[in-house]
């Protein structure tokens, strides 16, 4: 079973009536974290920025297409996910492709809060994770960062339930692999 | 000990200025767009949930389509060889009556000889109508005063 924090009140309702204030604190809340999904997408601070800034414009404008207001959070993920592809192919500075991994639903009993890092192994870890494909790295940001639960991974990268449990748990698994070689041959 | 969400925001920290002037200019362009529609709400208001329902057809629409874009592009060539077979069979008949031959020299005759033969009959009647006599209409009393008198 995966474990995600449990959600506070946003004021969704009140943005949908154009509430400038609403708004205000749906950013506030999200500002950070959708910085850091982007930025482990495109690894370029200004594009990054650029992509932050158009994903708020594009939530502002495009708020009618929000069916569930529970799934703001996934939905404005969903939008700067669309964005990082988009500059992905434009760039195509990876050739690692797309495609789709194992649809194999591996049952992926993971709470967030139990991966903890010692303060030495901060950087190691951030750069161990950079080194997974794309997909899986996209699942497992989403999962840290996000907080999101298996639906909403799969509502803001465009895939199935079963394909995001799979990309997880190779994720996490690659992720183990590489952290347990690093150690190994630390002096 | 931190978790990696923790060591994540953390290490990006430093950009929240940044983003928080990136809210800003988001804010103030949800503020010119609530300016924008508020005035029309009050004519358009049946608006909304006609918007809301082209969404939601359109979303259905597209998760209908999407699961199975060439089973769709398949139907959709069929129709159209359907489609093409049945213009083909309606332009048959038209094609038929203008590729049909011409009349034989003995038909053209003998439909001379009917025009010929009703000729002659309303040429007949004609002369009958001329022979037989007219029915008694009376005249105005003013020309039958001028008749008297010249007699």
């Amino acid at each position: 079973m995966l474990v995600v924090a449990e959600r506070e009140q946003l004021p969704v309702q009140q943005a949908r009536a154009g509430e400038p204030e609403a708004w205000d604190v749906l950013f506030r809340r999200y500002q950070l974290p959708l910085y850091v999904y982007v930025f482990e997408w495109v690894h370029d601070e200004q594009s990054s920025l650029d992509i932050v800034q158009e994903t708020f414009i594009g939530a502002v404008r495009h708020i009618g297409t929000l069916r569930d207001d529970a799934r703001f959070g996934s939905w404005l993920f969903g939008i700067a996910h669309q964005k990082c592809i988009q500059l992905w192919r434009q760039q195509s500075r990876e050739n690692a492709s797309l495609e789709e991994l194992s649809n194999t639903p591996v049952e992926f009993a993971e709470d967030p809060s139990d991966w903890l890092i010692r303060e030495e192994q901060e950087t190691g870890f951030v750069q161990l994770l950079n080194q997974l494909p794309l997909p899986q790295r996209s699942a497992l940001l989403l999962h840290f960062v996000g907080e999101f639960s298996l639906e909403e991974i799969a509502d803001t990268t465009g895939a199935r339930i079963g394909t995001v449990k799979s990309r997880l748990h190779y994720a996490r698994k690659a992720l183990k692999a590489l952290w347990e070689e690093k150690n190994e041959n630390a002096p | 000990m931190k978790t990696p969400r923790e060591i994540l925001l953390t290490r990006h920290a430093p950009a929240n200025e940044k983003l928080d002037a990136i809210r800003q200019k988001a804010i103030r362009v949800a503020g010119d767009v609530n300016r924008r529609t508020t005035p029309d709400r009050e004519f358009t208001f049946a608006a909304a949930p006609f918007r809301a329902l082209c969404s939601t057809l359109g979303h259905q629409l597209s998760s209908l389509l999407q699961p199975s874009p060439q089973a769709w592009a398949a139907l959709a060539a069929v129709w159209v060889v359907i489609l093409s077979i049945n213009f083909s069979l309606r332009d048959k008949p038209r094609t038929i009556s203008q590729e049909s031959a011409p009349p034989s020299p003995q038909a053209i005759a003998v439909l001379q000889q009917q025009e010929r033969l009703l000729t002659e009959l309303i040429g007949q009647s004609s002369a009958l109508e001329a022979g037989s006599q007219k029915p008694f209409l009376p005249r105005p009393r003013s020309e039958r005063h001028a008749e008297v008198r010249t007699a």
